[in-house]
């Protein structure tokens, strides 16, 4: 198979993605002229560009000519200058919080380059994300606006954000993003999370000279596993990373994790994490990790998980999945509503029609009860 | 200068980028690039130095003679206290 296809630039990265790490495969990697365009533009995407530097200086990595080491120089020095822009907005951002006395919390990649990676520029990042307290959704949201930060996509129906939501996204004048979470992940997943306690039982980290927030180092791995399964189909290369750099940190208190996600039901999800980092990077995991991706969890926590890393996610099965999980009749209502006819602002950026047409967004839940209609008379 | 223990600003933000490293802080527009015998300082600034200590660790790097580089490492040093990017501290436990 030509290693410039997908699947073989998948193999190439990966095995980039996995440069290190115990278990991993040391036999030195050439790269071919004819893979290197494609394998670099899937090394900026992958967010595998300071790994892949490093891999080069180690002289595991052989690039095809000055050139091709050339772009790859460019292509991190962007990335870390993009870096280093929103980490300059961070600090600003944060301290501006904290003065309205908001408890913030910073999570992924500001947190994980400066105390999980052995250098902070083999993590690039491209967005802020900055966890808080429901009870200060509207405040924060609020002030965002103040500071001219714009939402991308409106609140769906109002409240949805506070009784449904995982996070909304603002964009600054700068084009930089801010992902304001309210939970860790859409879905049913997110709905049991109790952020309060994540608030909790963040501790502090430095950048900049100040002190922020982020979470403990098992609420990471915690967060990293459930990135790297329930974010993306397959998973992205630099999220197993993320899961093998915080399963190795040695400050991760396994006991505990194992309790968050008895409670908050995500064994699967960690479980489904650890193996797809184990056979995607080669990475051998700590045996505590072990543990957990060859426990078999409840059956009911591995068909949820399926409705995110199957077919079943693009035919709507996550939020088909979140009206299952919600607790009661009231508020499975009011999600299909705003799901069903969410508002005319929503509908409108969401499509970018003046005139969004509700009808092809009800085609999907339309073909379900279809399906489930057609499977009734078969019986 | 030259009698003083130096360390990088806590408040600056950097990033290798092959033998350079970017440099930036809070509140401010500018990015800098050290190159070469400057990216080389910055690395060892991350603990405490004097300009004796710099000069001698990259006299050894470089394989050049103290006096040739001492000039260019005052120099360095002084612009890096000037712009803010380092300060100094009382002594080299900090």
């Amino acid at each position: 198979m030509a290693m410039t296809d997908t699947a073989g630039l998948r193999r190439l990265a990966s095995r980039i993605a996995g440069f290190g790490l115990e278990g991993w495969s040391a036999e030195p990697l050439g790269v071919t002229d004819r893979a290197w365009s494609p394998l670099l533009s899937t090394l900026a995407l992958e967010r595998l560009t300071g790994l892949a530097m490093a891999a080069v200086d180690d002289g595991w990595l052989s690039l095809p000519g000055d050139l091709a080491e050339e772009e790859l120089l460019e292509s991190q020095g962007k990335s870390m200058l993009w870096s280093l822009s929103l980490e300059r907005k961070l600090v600003t951002l944060a301290e501006v919080l904290e003065s309205a006395r908001i408890d913030v919390v910073v999570l992924k990649g500001p947190v994980l380059a400066h105390t999980l990676y052995p250098d902070p520029s083999w993590r690039p990042f491209g967005d802020l994300d900055l966890l808080v307290r429901t009870r200060d959704w509207d405040r924060t949201t609020a002030l965002l606006g103040t500071l001219g930060m714009r939402r991308r996509l409106p609140e769906p129906r109002p409240g949805f954000d506070k009784r449904f939501g995982k996070a909304a996204a603002f964009i600054d004048r700068d084009g930089a993003e801010v992902d304001l979470h309210r939970t860790l992940t859409p879905g049913p997943f997110g709905l049991w999370i109790d952020t309060d306690e994540l608030v909790d039982r963040a501790i502090s980290f430095e950048i900049g000279g100040r002190r922020l927030r982020r979470l403990d180092d098992t609420a990471v791995l915690l967060h990293a596993s459930m990135h790297a399964s329930l974010g993306w189909r397959p998973p992205l290369l630099w999220t197993l990373r993320d899961v093998a750099e915080s399963a190795r940190s040695g400050r991760v208190d396994w006991r505990d994790l194992g309790a968050l996600a008895a409670r908050w039901r995500v064994s699967a999800v960690l479980a489904h994490a650890f193996r797809a980092t184990r056979s995607t990077l080669g990475a051998k995991l700590p045996a505590e990790a072990a543990s957990f991706a060859t426990a078999t969890p409840r059956r009911r926590e591995r068909r949820l998980l399926e409705s995110y890393t199957t077919d079943r996610r693009r035919r709507g099965g996550t939020a088909l999945a979140t009206v299952q999980a919600l607790p009661d009749l009231r508020s499975r209502a009011s999600y299909v509503w705003a799901m069903l006819v969410p508002n005319r602002e929503f509908m409108a950026t969401r499509t970018g029609s003046p005139r969004p047409s509700y009808l092809r967004r009800w085609g999907v839940p339309l073909r379900w009860l279809g399906r489930r209609g057609s499977a009734s008379v078969g019986r | 200068v030259n009698e003083l223990w130096l360390i990088r600003s806590p408040s600056a933000l950097s990033r290798a980028v092959g033998s350079d490293i970017l440099v930036t802080a809070p509140g401010r527009e500018d990015v800098v690039r050290l190159g070469g015998t400057a990216g080389a300082v910055w690395v060892l600034m991350e603990s405490p130095q004097t300009i004796s200590s710099l000069v001698d660790a990259l006299s050894h790097r470089y394989r050049a003679a103290p006096e040739t580089i001492a000039a260019d490492v005052e120099r360095l040093v002084s612009e890096l206290l000037e712009q803010g990017w380092a300060q100094s501290v009382a002594d080299g436990d900090d």
